[in-house]
Protein backbone atom coordinates (compact mmCIF):
# COMPACT_ATOMS: atom_id res chain seq x y z
CA UNK A 1 0.00 0.00 0.00
CA UNK A 2 1.24 3.44 -0.78
CA UNK A 3 0.72 6.40 1.53
CA UNK A 4 -1.82 8.81 0.07
CA UNK A 5 0.19 11.76 1.28
CA UNK A 6 2.63 11.12 -1.56
CA UNK A 7 0.03 12.08 -4.17
CA UNK A 8 -1.52 15.50 -4.52
CA UNK A 9 -5.15 15.58 -5.69
CA UNK A 10 -4.17 17.84 -8.61
CA UNK A 11 -1.62 15.28 -9.80
CA UNK A 12 -4.08 12.47 -9.40
CA UNK A 13 -6.66 14.49 -11.28
CA UNK A 14 -4.24 14.89 -14.15
CA UNK A 15 -3.48 11.19 -14.21
CA UNK A 16 -6.90 9.74 -13.49
CA UNK A 17 -9.42 12.55 -14.02
CA UNK A 18 -10.43 11.08 -17.37
CA UNK A 19 -10.96 7.67 -15.84
CA UNK A 20 -13.23 9.15 -13.18
CA UNK A 21 -15.20 11.19 -15.70
CA UNK A 22 -15.70 8.16 -17.96
CA UNK A 23 -16.89 5.97 -15.11
CA UNK A 24 -19.37 8.61 -13.98
CA UNK A 25 -20.53 9.44 -17.49
CA UNK A 26 -21.30 5.86 -18.39
CA UNK A 27 -23.44 5.48 -15.28
CA UNK A 28 -25.15 8.84 -15.58
CA UNK A 29 -25.23 9.51 -19.34
CA UNK A 30 -24.96 13.23 -18.73
CA UNK A 31 -21.93 15.46 -19.17
CA UNK A 32 -22.76 18.01 -16.51
CA UNK A 33 -23.56 15.40 -13.91
CA UNK A 34 -20.47 13.37 -14.75
CA UNK A 35 -18.41 16.52 -14.42
CA UNK A 36 -19.94 17.23 -11.04
CA UNK A 37 -19.09 13.74 -9.87
CA UNK A 38 -15.56 14.09 -11.19
CA UNK A 39 -15.04 17.33 -9.29
CA UNK A 40 -16.72 15.93 -6.24
CA UNK A 41 -14.40 12.93 -6.10
CA UNK A 42 -11.24 15.02 -6.19
CA UNK A 43 -12.51 17.82 -3.97
CA UNK A 44 -13.40 15.30 -1.31
CA UNK A 45 -9.80 14.17 -1.39
CA UNK A 46 -8.75 17.72 -0.56
CA UNK A 47 -11.16 17.80 2.34
CA UNK A 48 -10.20 14.37 3.64
CA UNK A 49 -7.34 12.30 2.34
CA UNK A 50 -7.78 8.53 2.32
CA UNK A 51 -5.33 6.87 4.70
CA UNK A 52 -3.86 4.25 2.43
CA UNK A 53 -4.62 3.35 -1.15
CA UNK A 54 -3.51 0.14 -2.81
CA UNK A 55 -4.27 1.26 -6.33
CA UNK A 56 -5.31 4.76 -7.29
CA UNK A 57 -7.17 3.76 -10.47
CA UNK A 58 -9.14 1.15 -8.54
CA UNK A 59 -9.83 3.51 -5.66
CA UNK A 60 -10.92 6.33 -7.94
CA UNK A 61 -13.05 4.08 -10.15
CA UNK A 62 -14.85 2.83 -7.08
CA UNK A 63 -15.31 6.39 -5.79
CA UNK A 64 -16.64 7.56 -9.14
CA UNK A 65 -19.08 4.69 -9.54
CA UNK A 66 -20.33 5.10 -5.97
CA UNK A 67 -20.82 8.86 -6.37
CA UNK A 68 -22.53 8.37 -9.73
CA UNK A 69 -24.84 5.70 -8.37
CA UNK A 70 -25.69 7.91 -5.41
CA UNK A 71 -26.49 10.78 -7.74
CA UNK A 72 -28.59 8.52 -9.92
CA UNK A 73 -30.52 7.30 -6.89
CA UNK A 74 -30.93 10.82 -5.53
CA UNK A 75 -32.34 11.97 -8.85
CA UNK A 76 -34.70 9.02 -8.87
CA UNK A 77 -35.87 9.89 -5.38
CA UNK A 78 -36.11 13.49 -6.42
CA UNK A 79 -38.34 12.60 -9.34
CA UNK A 80 -40.73 11.09 -6.86
CA UNK A 81 -40.83 14.31 -4.88
CA UNK A 82 -40.71 17.24 -7.23
CA UNK A 83 -43.83 18.58 -8.85
CA UNK A 84 -44.78 17.36 -12.28
CA UNK A 85 -44.10 20.65 -13.94
CA UNK A 86 -40.46 20.59 -12.92
CA UNK A 87 -39.88 17.01 -13.92
CA UNK A 88 -41.44 17.66 -17.28
CA UNK A 89 -39.10 20.51 -18.10
CA UNK A 90 -36.73 19.82 -21.00
CA UNK A 91 -33.72 17.73 -20.06
CA UNK A 92 -30.19 18.99 -20.38
CA UNK A 93 -29.55 19.09 -24.10
CA UNK A 94 -26.20 17.41 -23.56
CA UNK A 95 -27.93 14.39 -22.09
CA UNK A 96 -27.43 11.42 -24.34
CA UNK A 97 -30.76 10.04 -23.24
CA UNK A 98 -32.59 12.48 -25.42
CA UNK A 99 -31.37 10.74 -28.55
CA UNK A 100 -32.64 7.63 -30.24
CA UNK A 101 -33.77 4.17 -29.32
CA UNK A 102 -30.40 3.17 -27.89
CA UNK A 103 -30.48 6.26 -25.74
CA UNK A 104 -33.88 5.27 -24.44
CA UNK A 105 -32.64 1.80 -23.61
CA UNK A 106 -29.70 3.30 -21.73
CA UNK A 107 -32.08 5.62 -19.91
CA UNK A 108 -34.29 2.68 -18.91
CA UNK A 109 -31.27 0.82 -17.61
CA UNK A 110 -30.24 3.84 -15.53
CA UNK A 111 -33.71 4.24 -14.11
CA UNK A 112 -33.72 0.58 -13.14
CA UNK A 113 -30.19 0.80 -11.70
CA UNK A 114 -31.33 3.63 -9.47
CA UNK A 115 -33.86 1.27 -7.90
CA UNK A 116 -31.28 -1.27 -6.79
CA UNK A 117 -29.42 -1.10 -3.51
CA UNK A 118 -26.26 0.94 -3.72
CA UNK A 119 -24.02 -2.10 -3.49
CA UNK A 120 -25.87 -4.06 -6.16
CA UNK A 121 -25.93 -1.07 -8.48
CA UNK A 122 -22.25 -0.37 -7.95
CA UNK A 123 -21.25 -3.99 -8.51
CA UNK A 124 -23.34 -4.15 -11.66
CA UNK A 125 -21.95 -0.89 -13.01
CA UNK A 126 -18.37 -1.89 -12.35
CA UNK A 127 -18.76 -5.39 -13.76
CA UNK A 128 -20.94 -4.86 -16.81
CA UNK A 129 -20.62 -1.18 -17.67
CA UNK A 130 -16.96 -0.73 -16.77
CA UNK A 131 -15.89 -4.30 -17.46
CA UNK A 132 -14.01 -4.80 -14.18
CA UNK A 133 -13.31 -8.40 -13.13
CA UNK A 134 -15.10 -9.77 -10.08
CA UNK A 135 -11.87 -10.28 -8.15
CA UNK A 136 -10.93 -6.66 -8.80
CA UNK A 137 -14.37 -5.40 -7.74
CA UNK A 138 -13.99 -7.35 -4.52
CA UNK A 139 -10.71 -5.57 -3.84
CA UNK A 140 -12.10 -2.19 -4.79
CA UNK A 141 -15.12 -2.48 -2.52
CA UNK A 142 -13.45 -4.44 0.27
CA UNK A 143 -15.85 -7.35 -0.20
CA UNK A 144 -15.35 -11.05 -0.69
CA UNK A 145 -15.65 -12.36 -4.23
CA UNK A 146 -18.62 -14.37 -3.07
CA UNK A 147 -20.40 -11.22 -1.84
CA UNK A 148 -19.75 -9.53 -5.16
CA UNK A 149 -21.15 -12.55 -7.02
CA UNK A 150 -24.25 -12.56 -4.84
CA UNK A 151 -24.76 -8.82 -5.40
CA UNK A 152 -24.34 -9.28 -9.14
CA UNK A 153 -26.81 -12.16 -9.19
CA UNK A 154 -29.41 -10.09 -7.31
CA UNK A 155 -28.76 -7.06 -9.48
CA UNK A 156 -29.26 -9.04 -12.69
CA UNK A 157 -32.48 -10.59 -11.44
CA UNK A 158 -33.90 -7.29 -10.25
CA UNK A 159 -32.90 -5.41 -13.38
CA UNK A 160 -34.36 -8.12 -15.56
CA UNK A 161 -37.66 -7.82 -13.72
CA UNK A 162 -37.68 -4.04 -13.81
CA UNK A 163 -36.84 -3.88 -17.51
CA UNK A 164 -39.46 -6.49 -18.40
CA UNK A 165 -42.08 -4.59 -16.38
CA UNK A 166 -41.01 -1.43 -18.16
CA UNK A 167 -41.41 -3.10 -21.56
CA UNK A 168 -44.83 -4.46 -20.60
CA UNK A 169 -45.99 -0.99 -19.59
CA UNK A 170 -44.74 0.43 -22.87
CA UNK A 171 -46.59 -2.24 -24.80
CA UNK A 172 -49.94 -1.44 -23.12
CA UNK B 1 -26.85 -26.76 -23.00
CA UNK B 2 -28.51 -23.44 -23.52
CA UNK B 3 -27.98 -22.47 -19.92
CA UNK B 4 -26.04 -19.25 -19.64
CA UNK B 5 -22.79 -18.91 -17.80
CA UNK B 6 -23.28 -17.87 -14.20
CA UNK B 7 -22.31 -14.26 -14.75
CA UNK B 8 -23.50 -13.86 -18.30
CA UNK B 9 -26.12 -11.24 -19.03
CA UNK B 10 -29.51 -12.18 -20.45
CA UNK B 11 -30.18 -10.91 -23.98
CA UNK B 12 -32.48 -8.23 -22.56
CA UNK B 13 -29.87 -6.96 -20.12
CA UNK B 14 -27.07 -7.26 -22.64
CA UNK B 15 -29.07 -5.16 -25.09
CA UNK B 16 -29.54 -2.43 -22.50
CA UNK B 17 -25.93 -2.46 -21.35
CA UNK B 18 -24.77 -2.28 -24.97
CA UNK B 19 -26.87 0.85 -25.36
CA UNK B 20 -24.76 2.73 -22.82
CA UNK B 21 -23.01 5.34 -24.85
CA UNK B 22 -19.28 5.97 -25.31
CA UNK B 23 -17.87 9.08 -23.68
CA UNK B 24 -17.63 12.08 -26.04
CA UNK B 25 -13.98 13.08 -26.17
CA UNK B 26 -14.68 16.81 -26.31
CA UNK B 27 -16.71 16.55 -23.11
CA UNK B 28 -13.89 14.65 -21.49
CA UNK B 29 -11.28 17.24 -22.41
CA UNK B 30 -13.45 20.14 -21.28
CA UNK B 31 -14.18 18.38 -18.01
CA UNK B 32 -10.47 17.82 -17.41
CA UNK B 33 -9.73 21.50 -17.98
CA UNK B 34 -12.43 22.60 -15.59
CA UNK B 35 -11.35 20.05 -13.02
CA UNK B 36 -7.83 21.42 -12.98
CA UNK B 37 -9.15 24.96 -12.61
CA UNK B 38 -11.47 23.91 -9.85
CA UNK B 39 -8.76 22.13 -7.91
CA UNK B 40 -6.47 25.11 -8.26
CA UNK B 41 -9.16 27.35 -6.81
CA UNK B 42 -10.12 24.95 -4.02
CA UNK B 43 -8.91 25.62 -0.52
CA UNK B 44 -8.39 22.63 1.73
CA UNK B 45 -10.56 23.85 4.58
CA UNK B 46 -12.34 21.00 6.33
CA UNK B 47 -16.05 21.41 6.33
CA UNK B 48 -16.15 23.94 3.53
CA UNK B 49 -19.08 23.30 1.26
CA UNK B 50 -19.93 24.63 -2.14
CA UNK B 51 -23.20 24.74 -4.01
CA UNK B 52 -23.49 22.61 -7.13
CA UNK B 53 -25.20 23.43 -10.36
CA UNK B 54 -26.65 20.02 -10.84
CA UNK B 55 -27.25 19.07 -7.24
CA UNK B 56 -30.63 17.48 -7.25
CA UNK B 57 -31.97 19.94 -4.76
CA UNK B 58 -30.42 23.03 -6.16
CA UNK B 59 -31.83 21.98 -9.50
CA UNK B 60 -35.28 22.87 -8.29
CA UNK B 61 -34.22 26.31 -7.21
CA UNK B 62 -32.08 26.99 -10.22
CA UNK B 63 -34.67 25.85 -12.71
CA UNK B 64 -37.15 28.18 -11.13
CA UNK B 65 -34.65 30.99 -10.83
CA UNK B 66 -33.29 30.63 -14.33
CA UNK B 67 -36.71 30.42 -15.86
CA UNK B 68 -37.59 33.48 -13.90
CA UNK B 69 -34.65 35.65 -14.76
CA UNK B 70 -33.84 34.73 -18.33
CA UNK B 71 -36.35 37.14 -19.82
CA UNK B 72 -34.97 40.05 -17.86
CA UNK B 73 -31.69 40.00 -19.66
CA UNK B 74 -32.92 39.43 -23.12
CA UNK B 75 -33.30 43.07 -23.99
CA UNK B 76 -30.47 45.52 -23.65
CA UNK B 77 -32.74 48.58 -23.64
CA UNK B 78 -33.48 50.83 -20.69
CA UNK B 79 -36.86 49.23 -20.11
CA UNK B 80 -35.29 46.28 -18.37
CA UNK B 81 -32.54 48.12 -16.53
CA UNK B 82 -34.53 48.71 -13.37
CA UNK B 83 -35.96 45.22 -13.42
CA UNK B 84 -32.46 43.83 -13.84
CA UNK B 85 -31.34 45.87 -10.87
CA UNK B 86 -34.09 44.34 -8.72
CA UNK B 87 -33.15 40.82 -9.72
CA UNK B 88 -29.47 41.42 -9.20
CA UNK B 89 -29.66 43.17 -5.89
CA UNK B 90 -32.52 41.71 -3.92
CA UNK B 91 -32.05 40.66 -0.33
CA UNK B 92 -35.02 38.36 -0.57
CA UNK B 93 -37.22 37.39 -3.48
CA UNK B 94 -40.56 35.74 -2.94
CA UNK B 95 -42.36 34.05 -5.82
CA UNK B 96 -45.81 32.55 -5.81
CA UNK B 97 -46.15 30.21 -8.76
CA UNK B 98 -49.42 28.79 -9.99
CA UNK B 99 -49.34 25.84 -12.33
CA UNK B 100 -52.43 25.73 -14.52
CA UNK B 101 -53.58 23.24 -17.14
CA UNK B 102 -56.32 24.46 -19.45
CA UNK B 103 -56.89 27.21 -16.93
CA UNK B 104 -57.51 24.79 -14.05
CA UNK B 105 -55.21 25.23 -11.05
CA UNK B 106 -53.06 22.13 -10.52
CA UNK B 107 -50.64 23.29 -7.91
CA UNK B 108 -49.35 26.34 -6.09
CA UNK B 109 -45.71 26.71 -5.19
CA UNK B 110 -44.05 29.35 -3.03
CA UNK B 111 -40.35 29.92 -3.67
CA UNK B 112 -38.21 32.11 -1.42
CA UNK B 113 -34.62 33.04 -2.33
CA UNK B 114 -32.22 35.24 -0.40
CA UNK B 115 -28.95 36.92 -1.24
CA UNK B 116 -27.04 34.11 0.50
CA UNK B 117 -28.26 31.63 -2.08
CA UNK B 118 -30.60 29.88 0.34
CA UNK B 119 -33.79 28.68 -1.30
CA UNK B 120 -37.01 27.44 0.21
CA UNK B 121 -39.76 25.87 -1.88
CA UNK B 122 -43.17 25.05 -0.48
CA UNK B 123 -45.41 22.95 -2.71
CA UNK B 124 -49.02 23.37 -1.68
CA UNK B 125 -49.24 22.35 1.99
CA UNK B 126 -47.59 18.98 1.45
CA UNK B 127 -43.94 19.44 0.77
CA UNK B 128 -41.16 21.88 1.63
CA UNK B 129 -37.61 21.80 0.33
CA UNK B 130 -34.90 23.99 1.82
CA UNK B 131 -31.52 24.28 0.13
CA UNK B 132 -28.68 25.86 2.08
CA UNK B 133 -25.53 26.03 -0.05
CA UNK B 134 -23.60 27.60 2.82
CA UNK B 135 -24.14 24.57 5.04
CA UNK B 136 -24.19 22.24 2.04
CA UNK B 137 -27.51 20.82 3.17
CA UNK B 138 -30.84 19.98 1.63
CA UNK B 139 -33.85 19.41 3.87
CA UNK B 140 -37.06 17.88 2.57
CA UNK B 141 -40.17 18.05 4.74
CA UNK B 142 -43.23 15.92 4.12
CA UNK B 143 -45.90 17.70 6.12
CA UNK B 144 -48.63 15.06 5.98
CA UNK B 145 -46.45 12.36 7.51
CA UNK B 146 -44.34 14.82 9.54
CA UNK B 147 -41.15 13.38 8.08
CA UNK B 148 -37.90 15.20 7.45
CA UNK B 149 -35.06 13.99 5.26
CA UNK B 150 -31.72 15.75 5.19
CA UNK B 151 -28.99 15.08 2.69
CA UNK B 152 -25.70 16.77 1.83
CA UNK B 153 -25.26 18.67 -1.36
CA UNK B 154 -22.29 17.58 -3.45
CA UNK B 155 -19.28 19.81 -2.86
CA UNK B 156 -18.20 20.77 -6.35
CA UNK B 157 -19.10 23.84 -8.31
CA UNK B 158 -17.98 24.23 -11.92
CA UNK B 159 -15.73 27.18 -12.57
CA UNK B 160 -16.90 29.27 -15.46
CA UNK B 161 -15.67 32.67 -14.40
CA UNK B 162 -17.93 35.46 -13.27
CA UNK B 163 -19.58 36.14 -9.97
CA UNK B 164 -18.54 32.95 -8.17
CA UNK B 165 -21.18 33.88 -5.61
CA UNK B 166 -22.57 30.84 -3.83
CA UNK B 167 -26.02 30.08 -5.15
CA UNK B 168 -26.03 32.76 -7.81
CA UNK B 169 -23.89 31.18 -10.53
CA UNK B 170 -26.84 31.25 -12.86
CA UNK B 171 -26.30 35.00 -13.23
CA UNK B 172 -23.28 34.29 -15.39
CA UNK B 173 -25.30 32.18 -17.76
CA UNK B 174 -28.05 34.73 -17.82
CA UNK B 175 -25.64 37.51 -18.74
CA UNK B 176 -24.63 35.65 -21.85
CA UNK B 177 -28.19 35.21 -22.99
CA UNK B 178 -29.11 36.83 -26.30
CA UNK B 179 -32.67 37.41 -27.36
CA UNK B 180 -35.39 39.89 -28.18
CA UNK B 181 -38.33 41.20 -26.21
CA UNK B 182 -41.50 42.66 -27.67
CA UNK B 183 -43.48 45.18 -25.68
CA UNK B 184 -47.18 44.43 -25.59
CA UNK B 185 -49.58 47.18 -26.60
CA UNK B 186 -51.97 46.76 -23.72
CA UNK B 187 -50.88 47.49 -20.14
CA UNK B 188 -52.45 45.59 -17.28
CA UNK B 189 -53.43 46.45 -13.72
CA UNK B 190 -51.77 44.24 -11.12
CA UNK B 191 -52.66 44.95 -7.49
CA UNK B 192 -53.58 48.49 -8.47
CA UNK B 193 -50.33 49.14 -10.33
CA UNK B 194 -50.21 49.66 -14.08
CA UNK B 195 -47.78 47.20 -15.60
CA UNK B 196 -46.27 46.87 -19.07
CA UNK B 197 -45.96 43.45 -20.60
CA UNK B 198 -42.84 42.20 -22.42
CA UNK B 199 -43.11 39.09 -24.52
CA UNK B 200 -40.21 36.73 -25.17
CA UNK B 201 -39.76 33.31 -26.64
CA UNK B 202 -37.03 31.34 -24.96
CA UNK B 203 -36.16 27.72 -25.46
CA UNK B 204 -39.54 26.90 -26.93
CA UNK B 205 -41.42 28.58 -24.08
CA UNK B 206 -43.24 31.87 -24.33
CA UNK B 207 -42.88 34.34 -21.45
CA UNK B 208 -44.65 37.60 -20.67
CA UNK B 209 -43.01 39.66 -17.93
CA UNK B 210 -45.03 42.44 -16.31
CA UNK B 211 -43.08 45.44 -14.97
CA UNK B 212 -44.55 48.51 -13.27
CA UNK B 213 -43.67 52.07 -14.19
CA UNK B 214 -40.76 52.13 -11.73
CA UNK B 215 -39.30 49.00 -13.28
CA UNK B 216 -40.40 46.67 -10.50
CA UNK B 217 -41.19 43.18 -11.82
CA UNK B 218 -44.65 42.26 -10.60
CA UNK B 219 -45.62 39.09 -12.42
CA UNK B 220 -44.74 36.73 -15.23
CA UNK B 221 -46.64 34.27 -17.37
CA UNK B 222 -44.97 31.29 -18.96
CA UNK B 223 -46.47 29.00 -21.58
CA UNK B 224 -44.64 25.80 -20.72
CA UNK B 225 -45.85 23.64 -23.59
CA UNK B 226 -49.25 22.18 -24.41
CA UNK B 227 -51.87 23.80 -22.28
CA UNK B 228 -49.59 24.07 -19.26
CA UNK B 229 -49.17 27.60 -17.99
CA UNK B 230 -47.14 28.96 -15.09
CA UNK B 231 -48.12 32.23 -13.45
CA UNK B 232 -45.57 33.95 -11.22
CA UNK B 233 -46.12 36.77 -8.74
CA UNK B 234 -43.05 38.52 -7.33
CA UNK B 235 -42.30 40.32 -4.11
CA UNK B 236 -38.88 41.80 -3.46
CA UNK B 237 -37.09 42.31 -0.15
CA UNK B 238 -39.86 41.19 2.15
CA UNK B 239 -38.63 40.52 5.68
CA UNK B 240 -38.40 36.74 6.13
CA UNK B 241 -37.77 35.09 9.48
CA UNK B 242 -34.41 33.35 9.82
CA UNK B 243 -35.96 30.01 10.75
CA UNK B 244 -37.53 29.78 7.30
CA UNK B 245 -34.08 28.95 5.90
CA UNK B 246 -32.95 26.44 8.48
CA UNK B 247 -32.12 22.93 7.35
CA UNK B 248 -32.63 21.51 10.85
CA UNK B 249 -35.71 19.33 11.16
CA UNK B 250 -38.50 21.28 12.86
CA UNK B 251 -39.95 20.08 16.18
CA UNK B 252 -42.44 17.26 15.77
CA UNK B 253 -40.86 15.90 12.59
CA UNK B 254 -39.17 12.50 12.41
CA UNK B 255 -35.79 12.61 10.78
CA UNK B 256 -35.55 9.88 8.15
CA UNK B 257 -31.88 9.03 7.76
CA UNK B 258 -30.52 8.13 4.37
CA UNK B 259 -33.76 6.83 2.94
CA UNK B 260 -33.32 4.56 -0.04
CA UNK B 261 -29.59 5.24 -0.18
CA UNK B 262 -29.07 2.66 2.51
CA UNK B 263 -28.24 -0.82 1.35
Amino acid sequence: MSPAADCEPAELAQLYGALVFKAAYRVLGDRAQAEDVQQDVFLRMIEKRPDTVRSWPAYLSASASRAAIDLLRRHQRWRNLVPLWLVSLPANEDSVEAHGEAGQRAARLRTALARLSRREAQCFALRYIEGVAIAEIALMLALSENSVSVSLHRARQRLETLLRDDQSEDAV
Amino acid sequence: MNQRHEHELSPLLAEHVAAVEPVPSEALNAAQDRLQLRLRAARPKPGTRYPLRWAAAAMLALVVSTALVLPLFSDSGAAFAAARHHFRNFKTLSMRIEQRMDGALLQTTQVLINDQGQVRTDVDAQLSIIVDPLRGDLLTLLHDSKQAMRMPLPVAVPVRGGTNTPGLEWLDEVRNFQGRAKRLDQPRLIDGHEASGWKLDIGGSSFVLWIDQQGLPLAMEQQAGGSLELLYQFEFDAVIAAQVWTTDAPPGYTLVEGGPDQD
